[in-house]
């Protein structure tokens, strides 16, 4: 007794000490499907506090790799922009590829651009992490970088109103719903008094009268069948007479819509750089992620690296930008017009651990980001890379 | 006197031990069936349309009703077995969408009510009564069965078909339903549904998969009654 007293304090101890789960598992989807299949970037949430009944966005850009790994996921010839979160907490108002609606799944092109839009409006209370989201069929889920969002209010005042084709307004989360009650209470109360005629007097009795060859008028009687007639009656009449009551209440209805919405990618910017990826290694032991580039300047102007993002984070050249990870270029100098450089990006971030990007646990372990390169006028060149095989340094 | 009604009372105890285990039992095995082999269709309304979910639900749902009809018809000549069976399904389906669906995932309830075969399971079992006759009650009985079902559930489905304009495209209630209310695991190509393709015979989905669906249970009837009688046995009840 003690022991069994003990054993569940210290299980109750060890409950008590857990931390709270803070994510939903992007972490553990492969480091090679979150670097080299959607490539999310200028990713921005509206606000991060919303009421309920109030609207919030998520916007902003993907790039699909070039180097989409179909060996492992389906192309996205299918895809679904969507939003995660734990349910429908907040309802999708709209959403928008290329300012084109997508209420319908679309193919996208492997090696383009997208901008994209999401419109969300506060339903339940509570705290969410709210990503974007692509599903691809084939792939699954690709989730885009993600930002705590609290909803406000008072659950019980949303509402949903909404106009019909057939000039009725009502209000979507509730709608209907008296009416589905209504007929499963007829339909079981129907159900319900068949059930108890039978069993209004004992019936386990009834296995040995069955055994010992009692007649059938003993166990069904003439009363039974005109009571089963007339229930048989009744349900055809509450079927029958419920379709066409319903089709005389619904005139106008359509089918459940299906389709594909074609979107046409955003133009191609000329592309003014070249970007080679020599080699790229990590050392386990300083978590430090070095990429050598040979980069080719044959734009007007001299450029900069100043951003490197690879599965959703975001590494910022302090020279340029403020950000919790950093990069370090060397040589740190612009690369002039018409020159050739050759470029280490080193990152020496707890990031790649805790994020889990070392890749050194996984089959496919290849490296991919996006780089931003940036003239002195703050315009933007984005280069998607790929690298081989990620090589840890382990001395 | 005494004891008769002794008797009669322990009888009575007896039945309704009986009647919570089988309550109990098939509210748990039914309904995990339904949810295997009809899930999505039935979960949502914007999964069902007018060919997969009104072929695949009346075919899926004979399964269970059939041989507990084969039991209580057979040993007891009760005509309640379809009844009973999917009177608990219902009673299940509807404990799951108001608790889970919506206590705790927050789905609203119109979106996620359970369909209904209460209607087909009254004249299935009703025609094995009046007929006493297997054969019958599998051809004409699982053919209502089947024809009963997307008629017995438009009074509650046909307010979520009404179209309605939204971000320039028509859809129906249901669509709209599907598309506001998140649900990070079931993008729309994911929908199991009528996509058009039923070309040949125009426009009357409905029916043909009706059709089909009302061959296909006669046979689904027939196996599980003939498995029911496999495994039914009330020999130890002569030694009681």
């Amino acid at each position: 007794m003690k022991q069994f007293i003990r054993s569940a304090f210290i299980i109750g101890l060890l409950a008590l000490s857990s931390s709270y789960a803070d994510a939903h598992g992007e972490k553990s989807q492969e480091p090679f499907l979150r670097m080299r299949t959607v490539m999310w970037y200028d990713v921005q949430w509206s606000t991060d506090k919303v009421g309920v009944n109030e609207e919030m966005t998520i916007s902003g850009k993907f790039h699909l790799f070039e180097e989409w790994p179909t060996n492992v996921v389906a192309a996205p010839t299918s895809a679904w922009l969507n939003a995660s979160v734990a349910g429908p907490q907040l309802i999708r108002l709209a959403t928008y590829i290329n300012d084109v609606p997508m209420l319908n799944s679309v193919s996208l092109e492997i090696g383009r651009d997208y901008e994209f839009k999401i419109i969300l409006k506060g339903r339940n209370p509570g705290r969410y992490h709210i990503h974007p989201m692509l599903n691809v069929k084939g792939g699954g889920p690709i989730a885009g970088p993600g930002q705590w969002v609290t909803v406000e209010g008072d659950p019980d005042t949303f509402t949903n109103p909404i106009t019909t084709l057939t000039g009725q307004t009502i209000d979507l989360e509730t709608y209907g719903l008296g009416r589905v009650i209504s007929w499963h209470v007829i339909t079981i109360a129907l159900a319900l008094g068949w059930i108890l005629f039978w069993m209004r007097s004992p019936f386990l009795g009834r296995l040995l009268l069955v055994q010992g060859g009692a007649s059938e008028e003993e166990l069904v009687s003439k009363r039974d069948r005109i009571v089963g007639l007339g229930v048989l009656a009744a349900t055809l009449a509450l079927v029958i007479g419920g379709y066409f009551l319903t089709e005389a209440q619904y005139p106008v209805t359509v089918p459940l819509q299906s389709g594909r919405t074609p979107i046409p990618p955003l133009e191609k910017p000329p592309q003014t750089l070249n970007v080679n990826v020599e080699r790229a290694t990590y050392a386990v032991a300083t978590r430090t992620f070095t990429l050598t580039l040979k980069v080719t300047n044959k734009d007007q102007q001299p450029v900069q690296l100043g951003e490197m993002s690879a599965a959703n984070i975001r590494f910022l050249n302090p020279q340029l930008f403020k950000g919790d990870h950093q990069l370090l270029v060397e040589p740190s100098e612009p690369v002039q017009p018409g020159e050739t450089k050759t470029l280490k990006v080193i990152v020496s971030d707890a990031v790649w651990e805790t994020e889990h990007l070392t890749m050194s646990s996984d089959p496919e372990n290849r490296f991919a980001a996006l780089l931003m390169f940036f003239d002195p006028q703050g315009s933007r060149r984005i280069i998607a890379v790929s690298a081989g095989t990620l090589i840890p340094q382990y001395l | 006197m005494a004891q008769v009604s002794q008797a009669a009372r322990l009888e009575r105890t007896f039945d309704w031990i009986v009647i919570f285990i089988a309550v109990c039992l098939f509210i748990g095995a039914f309904h995990l069936h339904v949810m295997l082999f009809v899930g999505d269709w039935d979960f949502w309304t914007d999964w069902k349309d007018r060919r997969w979910w009104v072929t695949v639900t009346p075919i899926a749902l004979i399964t269970f009703p059939a041989a507990v009809q084969t039991f209580l018809w057979e040993k007891l000549r009760l005509p309640f077995g379809a009844t009973f069976c999917v009177l608990l399904l219902v009673i299940g389906e509807w404990l799951t969408r108001t608790f889970h669906f919506y206590g705790w995932t927050n789905f609203p309830l119109n979106f996620t009510w359970p369909a209904t075969m209460l209607p087909s399971a009254l004249v299935l079992d009703i025609i094995l009564m009046q007929t006493g006759s297997v054969i019958l009650t599998a051809i004409g009985g699982s053919l209502l069965w089947a024809a009963m079902f997307y008629p017995g559930n438009w009074p509650m489905l046909a307010p979520f078909r009404v179209p309605v304009e939204y971000l320039g495209s028509v859809m129906s209630l249901s669509d709209l339903q599907g598309y506001q209310y998140i649900r990070t695991s079931t993008p729309e190509y994911l929908r199991i549904i009528e996509r058009g393709t039923l070309r040949t015979f125009g426009q009357d989905v409905t029916p043909v998969s009706a059709a089909f669906s009302g061959f296909v249970c006669v046979w689904i009837y027939l196996w599980w009654w003939a498995m029911a009688r496999a495994f039914y046995t009330t020999r130890f009840v002569r030694s009681v």
